[in-house]
């Protein structure tokens, strides 16, 4: 496109965005009702995606790394806790973290058996101190 | 050795994370407003993909965990405000993406197609068939579509303000690399009229990006 299009693009877009950095939040947030705009729900709408970005790229790391640390070690019996003991236990990880919450969604809305390998995965990441294995 | 400075300092993953859930409804706002003037002629379709993107390559260099053909930027956390580095980050991410090998391969591909412009029945004829030279057809091709979009965001906001002399005037400087200055002198106009002019064409744009809704 390095032609007369888009030598035309790069002066709209600079001229665009050197008005916008002159811009008052005050002005910009005139703009957006001028416009018919909610800045609240455009507010939540944006940090839902940014949110998603974070959260499936914190999970997507963990995982990663969940899976490199069991192929270094030798598969061993996992015991947990009873289900109501674990989700106690995730809870009080979050409370005392809460961007494993955002990592992790809250831990909502989930199975039993997704509660068991979210469980493990904070063990992994020494946020949860493990009962001991009562055997 | 000598210890890096404190303003040198990268942010972590979770300092990151913390300073993007901080982000007010005013910096939110502004990003998404210039992810969606930049996005233009680029690959993206959608402003929050633009800015996700400037939070993951964040993300990337902080991890220092690079996958595939994934990019990091570091985050000077002491240095510069989050807001300005999303900024930079974006318009750095799009400008490359204009720039993409998409683009400058397509000089080799179009000189194949002639001037029917059919990649499909040029690479036959040239006996073309190794699946990277097809999926640099395809790309010529995406390429195209998004040129012949772009062509089409031009001619509308050129005939919107055909009959404006200001906007003319500080949209003709700015092709010409002519400083504010310059134009006003050039054109005969104040700083007064050249900020208007300058509001209502971003405003323009804004409303004739076709496509580029906030989702």
């Amino acid at each position: 496109m390095k032609n007369d299009v888009q030598k035309e693009i790069d002066a709209f877009r600079k001229l665009a965005l050197a008005d916008l950095d002159t811009l008052s939040d005050a002005e910009l947030m005139a703009e957006i009702a001028a416009d018919g705009g909610n800045p609240q729900e455009m507010s939540d709408q944006i940090a839902a995606r940014l949110d998603d970005v974070v959260s499936q790229f914190l999970r997507y790391r963990t995982a990663e790394a969940k899976v490199q640390a069991n192929s270094k070690k030798p598969e061993a019996a996992i015991w947990r806790p009873a289900m109501e003991r674990i989700k106690q236990l995730i809870e009080q990880a979050f409370a005392a973290d809460p961007k494993l919450a955002t990592a992790f969604r809250d831990g909502k809305r989930q199975s039993d058996s997704d509660l068991q390998t979210l469980y493990d995965d904070l063990v992994d990441m020494g946020k949860i101190n493990p009962d001991h294995d009562p055997r | 050795m000598q210890q890096p400075s404190p303003a040198d300092e990268y942010a972590t993953a979770e300092e990151i994370s913390d300073a993007v859930g901080r982000l007010t409804v005013e910096e939110q706002i502004r990003l998404a407003k210039k992810a969606r003037i930049l996005i233009w002629g680029t690959e993206y379709f959608n402003p929050l993909e633009l800015l996700g993107e400037a939070v993951k390559r964040a993300l990337i260099a902080a991890t220092g965990d690079r996958r595939d053909k994934e990019r990091g930027r570091p985050w000077p956390k002491n240095r510069v405000e989050l807001p300005a580095f999303l900024s930079e980050s974006m318009k750095s991410i799009a400008d490359s993406s204009r720039e993409s090998i998409h683009q400058t391969q397509t000089v080799e591909l179009e000189a194949i197609a002639g001037d029917t412009g059919d990649m499909d029945s040029a690479l036959n004829d040239e006996g073309y068939s190794q699946p990277d030279i097809v999926a640099q057809a395809i790309a010529f091709e995406e390429d195209e579509a998004r040129i012949s979009a772009a062509k089409a965001d031009v001619a509308k906001i050129e005939k919107h303000f055909e009959n404006d002399q200001d906007v003319l005037a500080i949209l003709e400087g700015e092709k010409e690399e002519m400083s504010a200055a310059e134009v006003l002198s050039m054109f005969s106009i104040d700083q007064k009229t050249y900020d208007s002019a300058r509001r209502r064409l971003r405003r323009q744009v804004d409303k004739l990006m076709p496509g580029r809704s906030l989702k």
